[in-house]
């Protein structure tokens, strides 16, 4: 999925479970969270990808109507999806952090699946679990703050 | 569904479904998916087109009897036949699908009470309290070995490993991995 979206120029930061797995998560996590630009070339890109991986809102019986187009972000900017390729989440806006361009700045590149993405750094990521309120986050909360803090004594070693 | 979810599927918060109920004479709405593609063309009607909440679930009861792929719905014409209101009911069903669908997947419980504020937190060392909370120190002391490539390719092995051992229905194909 990741290929997909560099090879199509999407422009996106990887936030969520996949980027706690980057920075040394333990959790199992099945989809991809990312924040996009909002902006149109950007987002009729991500439409693109998103319609050719037939991308369907996760858990919604089938049968109903769904336009994957660039019109639909405007109504729903933030969506769960399950495609063909895989599951994702695109947000606009990253809680307690704010858009594409505030989560970019708050990144690190790592290269994976021959790829390079940008991944939200481990202290941002740490801010936006926390902001959510969402217990779920609430409970990944230890994990990564330990995880911080023993990436912090590494690098002073 | 939550209320909470429910709202949030329908693009209102939850007040404004209490006082839509109550105008609507139901003494409880079912926070169902059906109930809430319902009210969720009862809050468009009402808050875009600025038509009561009664005239507006009337509108939204007679569009719902067609097909959900309807593009042309005639809900309203003016007196003097010079304006017609149209609902493209696709549009709205797409919309409504994937407003559902984060509500479902997003809306989850809330973490109880208030937030522990940012010092009273901080005054404990971050591992002691992962560890007093179950983290298994030494799988994220492995984990921090790895470059993260490594990690990430490891994460995609599992969950691969997982989707062969918990086979879900799914309305697509099931996803590949990496």
């Amino acid at each position: 999925m990741l290929g997909g979206l560099v090879s199509a120029e999407v422009r996106f930061v990887v936030v969520g479970g996949l980027a706690g797995a980057a920075h040394g998560s333990g959790r199992l996590t099945d989809d991809l969270d990312l924040c996009y630009d909002v902006t149109g070339d950007n987002v009729e890109r991500l439409s693109a990808v998103l319609a050719a991986w037939d991308a369907y809102p996760r858990g919604i019986d089938p049968g109903l109507p769904f336009f994957m187009d660039a019109r639909q972000f405007r109504t729903t900017p933030v969506m769960t999806l399950a495609t063909r390729e895989g599951y994702i989440d695109v947000l606009d806006i990253i809680t307690g952090i704010g858009g594409y361009h505030e989560a970019l700045a708050q990144s690190v590149e790592f290269t994976a699946f021959d790829t390079a993405f940008a991944v939200l750094d481990l202290p941002a990521l740490i801010v936006a679990k926390r902001a959510t309120g969402r217990r779920k986050d609430a409970d990944h909360l230890p994990e990564l703050e330990a995880l911080l803090a023993l990436t912090r004594a590494n690098s002073k070693e | 569904m939550t209320r909470a979810q429910f709202a949030q599927s329908v693009d209102a918060d939850e007040k404004w479904v209490e006082n839509a109920a109550a105008a609507l004479n139901l003494p409880q709405v079912g926070y169902t998916r059906k109930e809430a593609y319902r009210f969720g063309l009862i809050r468009l009607l009402s808050r875009d087109f600025a038509i009561p909440v009664t005239r507006a679930a009337i509108l939204a009861d007679s569009a719902l009897l067609e097909l959900p792929s309807e593009r042309e719905v005639r809900l309203k014409s003016a007196d003097n036949g010079n304006a017609i209101l149209v609902l493209d009911l696709a549009r709205y069903s797409s919309t409504l699908a994937a407003r559902l669908s984060v509500a479902l997947h997003q809306g989850g419980p809330r973490r109880p009470g208030r937030p522990a504020s940012a010092d009273r937190y901080r005054e404990r060392d971050p591992i002691i309290r992962a560890a007093d909370y179950g983290v298994d120190l030494t799988l994220l002391r492995e984990e921090l070995r790895l470059r993260p490539a490594e990690r990430l390719a490891r994460l995609d092995a599992n969950v691969a490993f997982l989707r062969v051992l918990r086979p879900v229905h799914r309305s697509i194909p099931a996803p590949k991995t990496s």
